[in-house]
């Protein structure tokens, strides 16, 4: 798992980067992208129909960075600030795409079932039967209730950040959320009863 | 607090934007409403859960496509990428310096009376006949032998200061793409201008 809210020491690590990548050191650059790419993916493909739509947001989120670094306050989390462009793009990508109602669900089992091991094959069934039922639900959840939760709970982003992200009212997000906690609660009990 | 109040206040509890130690009415109503307390169990749950999610990785490193797409280069590359430029400016610098040393030789030897009425003029007989061509060639070439044991002291020395000065700057500009595109842009500019 990966979290916008992060130490101190990584904070200044990415300062350093950015200072480097600034002063025209592509080295500098590249270590941020590894540094990051994992977290933007996450929450990008979670959201996308697929793998290449992912990459290319991805790629399109870290130039759209690059490009206006110069601008990048270094007192704030190089992270959240990436996450935000990330998610403006993805969002403007689902508009675009007209899927902003669209329900995502193979795709995220696959990419679960490829990145997740449980320590025995017990609890890896159990793991990944969860963590289905949990990736179903999710994406059953419209895109904006879906967006803001992964930047909420798995990326532990601000209700300010979000909002700036996805470029609407803090009470939104705070709506958005509140729905879409009811909507996987009643969801996963659902599946439970019918297990 | 009632249950609507209370549902609302769960929120922020979950979101870590209040701590439930700070709401003393909360905690007072989930101990006394099992709905309540049984909601925010569920919630915490599911935040488990979320957060648990796995990282997803790309399928491969999206390093190296997203550094092309800046214009970034690889390392070997960029050092090739400057030694061929390098190269190119030493064979720049050296033709440069062959076309002003000569031209340099040529005026002088205009200025020497070596050909009689100027070069102008032993122009114009050198299209006249061919013959004349042949004698502009052996009055040119014979001074001009001459002219360049003189010169050729200094002429290798002019050859040499401007060849190590393209080469260090050609290898400067190459290594350095911030600051190589904006020199680079200045002295396009400036020619641009004259």
């Amino acid at each position: 798992m990966v979290r916008a809210t992060r130490s101190g020491s990584e904070r200044e690590e990415d300062a350093a980067l950015i200072r480097q990548a600034l002063a025209g050191r592509q080295r500098a650059y590249a270590k941020l992208v590894a540094r990051h790419q994992d977290a933007v993916y996450s929450v990008v493909r979670r959201m996308v129909r697929s793998d290449d739509d992912a990459d290319d947001l991805c790629q399109e989120a870290f130039v759209a960075a690059f490009r206006s670094l110069d601008r990048f306050d270094l007192d704030r989390p190089f992270r959240s600030w990436l996450l935000r462009i990330a998610s403006n793009l993805t969002i403007d990508h689902l508009r675009r795409e007209k899927r902003w109602k669209g329900v995502i669900v193979e795709d995220s089992f696959e990419t679960y079932e490829r990145s997740s091991a449980g320590p025995t094959p017990l609890e890896h069934v159990e793991a990944r039967e969860t963590a289905k039922m949990l990736e179903v639900g999710m994406a059953s959840l419209p895109p904006e209730q879906r967006m803001a939760l992964l930047l909420r709970v798995h990326q532990g982003l601000s209700y300010q950040e979000i909002s700036e992200a996805m470029r609407v009212p803090v009470g939104s997000v705070k709506t958005w959320l509140h729905r879409a906690r009811i909507v996987l609660r009643e969801y996963l009990t659902d599946s439970s009863k019918e297990d | 607090v009632d249950c609507r109040e209370a549902s609302s206040l769960l929120q922020a509890v979950l979101d870590r934007e209040i701590e439930l130690q700070e709401i003393p009415e909360l905690r007072e109503h989930l101990a006394s409403c099992q709905r309540c307390s049984a909601e925010l169990a569920a919630m915490r749950s599911i935040e488990t859960l979320i957060a648990g999610l796995q990282t997803i990785s790309p399928r491969t490193d999206l390093t190296p496509r997203i550094l092309a797409e800046l214009g970034f280069v690889p390392g070997l590359q960029r050092r090739v990428r400057s030694l061929i430029l390098a190269a190119c400016g030493i064979v720049g610098a050296w033709v440069a310096a062959l076309v002003l040393a000569t031209s340099i030789s040529l005026t002088w030897l205009s200025t020497v009376s070596i050909f009689p009425g100027g070069l102008r003029t032993a122009a114009r007989h050198a299209v006249t006949s061919i013959g004349k061509v042949m004698h502009i060639l052996e009055v040119v070439l014979a001074p001009l032998g001459r002219t360049m044991g003189v010169w050729v002291g200094p002429y290798m020395l002019l050859c040499l200061v401007i060849t190590l000065s393209a080469a260090i700057l050609l290898s400067k500009l190459a290594a350095d793409r911030t600051n190589g595109r904006k020199y680079g842009f200045a002295v396009f500019k400036s020619i641009h201008k004259f």
